[in-house]
């Protein structure tokens, strides 16, 4: 029996044979993974037993509503989606807002394993039992949105959410994404395994109540959290200014804002893209998650000018890196505007400035000439060159096919020394935190399972202002004692990840918080040491699978700009992770683990997680 | 003066914490498909909380007067109430409820009650996007502009 708030139930597609199923969650499951992430991650443990290609038959695509979704748990309402990335090699899970996660729990799926390839374009319709897969033909090439909007017409409700892939996605972008309400399942490239398999679309509505164990209970608690969260310090930074709100202090009072492809920690000039300036010109609104009371969504609007009709959900503090300082472009507008076109094409913001910025610095150091970039000048702080860059990778025209691949890869294949400023961690462009000057954070992109990230160990607040949760005292410049750190902050998120929680809860929820939400909604009561066992076992397994994708202890390591240009300016001058500081968090790390030197799992550990 | 819930698009962000809260406080589930309040999205701009507003503009489309027979009328309170041993499950206010806030349940018809005067999914809008009020000429503005995104809507 499922706990109350779950179905029990996980739909399995196979687009090869054109048929689907119905399978039994297994008893066990519950206790052992709790479901969203969790299942994800046993899945991929499964049908993973040794090396295969993200562009593959074999490759399982999993779409998993987080424990929460569709519960009266405010901000509960994060979903996954889970693949083999064609950008990394790994186990790569991407989460999103989008309410299609509740819409599938609505609809009485506890997740959704896509597996197979279609012979030709078409898009999954959930409609509680009604699985149908349909012809998609005259929707390949169309927009995200484009394709949103005409599926549900077709579906002929307004109400069913659609996820759906872009022409980058169609065209095998590394980096391509999926979007869905104008959210996106951002990074890995898993766009690009739904292009291959040919799966333009999914569309899901859901009309069956979820049974709670306390229904009386659960709507005090959800009036109870949504006050705390009203009240808190955070609700106005996260309103008023969004994700960014804290982009002037990252400059001006900790000098770690990565700017000019990495060569630098602070951009003089981040006036313009700072929320404080824009937000009150340009925000017309909040745009919410699902089941979120303190929302962080700006509805970006430009209504005049070179972009005017620009709208989107944005900017998020990660674009105003990627593409603002990333590429030293002050010009807020068009940062916008190349958001909105990479939500459009359906490319990862944070990659996509990622590559561009390494091919601007490629272009200054006459790596590149104007025959390769078809005549755009590519230099910092150009926003046209930006633009059209975006449009030529979505499409794979020109110098495009070589970024369209990632930074690793592009490099690996330019030669010429570029691979020395291609900045990324198994294969992944980092995001927004100049670890130099975060030395723990360093070790989170090291370590994470889908490359440089900072949500599976979410330990850049922590790092940055010294305290958070058990620790106390923690020196961002220093590289001691960050195994143990990283490792329990890994095992914490990845239950924010399985039970569907937004991480900017993460000072209002600590992981006690949840007994008596779940204990209401679900009728299951786990204290923090249970769920921290359980978040520990999915990371062992998330390891495990990634050692049978053929990584090493050599793949957790660093980009040679971080260990060697230290940053040049600002409140982190001078500060640079050594080599010996990247073997000593790596060691330290693996230790916390209980993981062998090499960075492999004993058998022990897994026996005593009860994966084996 | 009628009091109601009045939505304000302009605010909404589409959270629908709302429509969890009344369908967990009137059906004891989570299902917005049961909840008497339903926020409708279209395309990243619009956010549409749609509303019972208890007879104000409804029209001729008025529940109460479309009601084949009389299972609609208003209490000692001015609230518009469906009395569920009185309806036949013809399903006419259903559809003709130009703010599409009627629900169908085992053939009987539902609506907003407005929670015996404190509404639930007030209490969890942070956004100030719902408004129990008394409905005057600056409430009555505003109900005819959400009734125009409602077309864009459907």
């Amino acid at each position: 029996m499922p706990p109350y708030g779950m179905n029990g139930r996980i739909l399995w597609v196979d687009l090869t044979r054109g048929s689907y199923e119905v399978k039994e969650v297994p008893e066990e499951w519950y206790e052992k993974y709790l479901g969203g992430n969790g299942f994800a991650t046993k899945i991929l443990f499964d049908l993973v037993k040794e090396k295969i290609e993200a562009f593959s038959e074999e490759n399982p695509v999993v779409i998993t509503p987080g424990v929460f979704n569709g519960l009266p748990v405010p901000t509960g309402g994060k979903c996954q989606v889970t693949s083999i990335s064609p950008l990394t090699g790994t186990f790569s899970d991407s989460t999103s807002g989008s309410p299609i996660g509740a819409e599938l729990k609505y609809a009485g799926y506890d997740g959704l394993v896509i597996l197979g390839r279609s012979e030709n374009p078409v898009y999954i319709s959930i409609r509680d039992e009604k699985v149908e897969i349909k012809d998609a033909e005259d929707l390949w090439g169309k927009t995200t949105h484009q394709t949103q909007d005409e599926v549900k017409k077709r579906e002929g409700d307004p109400d069913t959410v659609v996820a759906a892939i872009g022409p980058a996605g169609e065209n095998l972008v590394r980096f391509a994404c999926v979007d869905s309400d104008h959210r996106q399942f951002g990074r890995g490239g898993l766009g690009a395994v739904w292009g291959w398999k040919r799966l333009k679309a999914l569309a899901v509505r859901g009309t069956k109540s979820l049974h709670l164990a306390d229904p009386q209970k659960a709507l005090e608690l959800l009036q109870k959290w949504t006050k705390v969260m009203r009240e808190s310090s955070a609700y106005r930074d996260d309103t008023q200014y969004g994700t960014g709100e804290f982009l002037e202090w990252m400059n001006k009072d900790r000098g770690t804002f990565p700017t000019r492809n990495w060569q630098e920690g602070v951009f003089e000039e981040r006036q313009k893209i700072d929320p404080y300036y824009w937000a009150p010109k340009y925000s017309i609104k909040n745009k919410a998650c699902f089941g979120c009371p303190k929302p962080c969504g700006q509805l970006f609007v430009i209504e005049e000018g070179k972009y005017k009709g620009t709208a989107l959900d944005g900017i998020e503090y990660e674009t105003l890196f990627s593409l603002g300082s990333n590429l030293a472009n002050p010009d807020v507008e068009a940062v916008a505007k190349a958001n909105l076109l990479c939500d459009e094409l359906g490319m990862d913001t944070i990659s996509t400035g990622g590559v561009i910025g390494w091919a601007m610095e490629s272009y200054e150091r006459g790596v590149f000439t104007d025959d390769d970039t078809g005549g755009i000048k590519l230099t910092f702080g150009n926003p046209d060159a930006l633009i059209e860059m975006i449009k030529k990778i979505a499409y794979r025209e020109g110098i495009g096919d070589i970024l369209a691949e990632g930074v690793k890869r592009a490099a690996e294949r330019v030669g010429k020394g570029s691979e020395e400023w291609a900045v990324h961690v198994k294969g992944q462009e980092p995001p927004a935190y100049d670890v130099r000057g975060i030395k723990g954070m360093g070790l989170g992109f090291m370590v994470s399972h889908r490359g440089a990230c900072h949500l599976k160990s979410g330990v850049y607040a922590l790092e940055l202002t010294g305290k958070f949760w058990k620790f106390e005292g923690v020196d961002r410049l220093s590289a001691k004692n960050k195994g143990y750190e990283i490792k329990e902050m890994e095992d914490f998120m990845a239950i924010y990840d399985t039970l569907g929680v937004c991480k900017f809860s993460r000072g209002i929820f600590l992981l006690d918080n949840f007994r008596e939400i779940m204990k209401a909604n679900l009728g299951v009561e786990l204290g923090e040491s249970e769920l921290l066992r359980i978040g520990e076992r999915l990371n062992n397994m998330k390891r495990v699978v990634n050692l049978r994708q053929g990584l090493t202890w050599k793949d957790d390591s660093l980009p040679k700009r971080l260990k060697t240009l230290p940053i040049p300016k600002g409140p982190s001058k001078g500060a640079v992770i050594t080599p010996e500081e990247e073997e000593e968090m790596r060691r330290d790390y693996y230790r916390a683990r209980g993981w062998r030197e090499d960075g492999t799992v004993p058998e022990e550990k897994l026996r005593e997680l009860g994966i084996i | 003066m009628v009091k109601a819930i009045i939505g304000h698009p302009e605010k909404c962000t589409g959270c629908r914490l709302c429509e969890i809260s009344c369908s967990l406080y009137h059906h004891g589930v989570s299902n917005p498909v049961l909840s008497y309040i339903q926020v409708h999205r279209k395309g990243v701009t619009v956010d549409v909380p749609l509303t019972c507003t208890h007879g104000e503009d409804c029209g001729e489309d008025f529940c109460m007067t479309v009601c084949p027979v009389s299972a609609i009328d208003r209490d000692e309170n001015g609230v518009v109430k469906i009395d569920q041993d009185a309806c036949i499950g013809c399903r006419i206010c259903y559809q003709r409820c130009p703010m599409h806030v009627i629900r169908m349940i085992d053939d009987k018809a539902f609506k907003c009650d407005l929670c015996g005067g404190d509404p639930q999914c007030v209490k969890v809008c942070t956004a100030g996007a719902i408004e129990f009020v008394e409905i005057g000429e600056k409430e009555m503005e505003q109900i005819k502009r959400t009734k125009e995104l409602v077309k864009e809507v459907f």
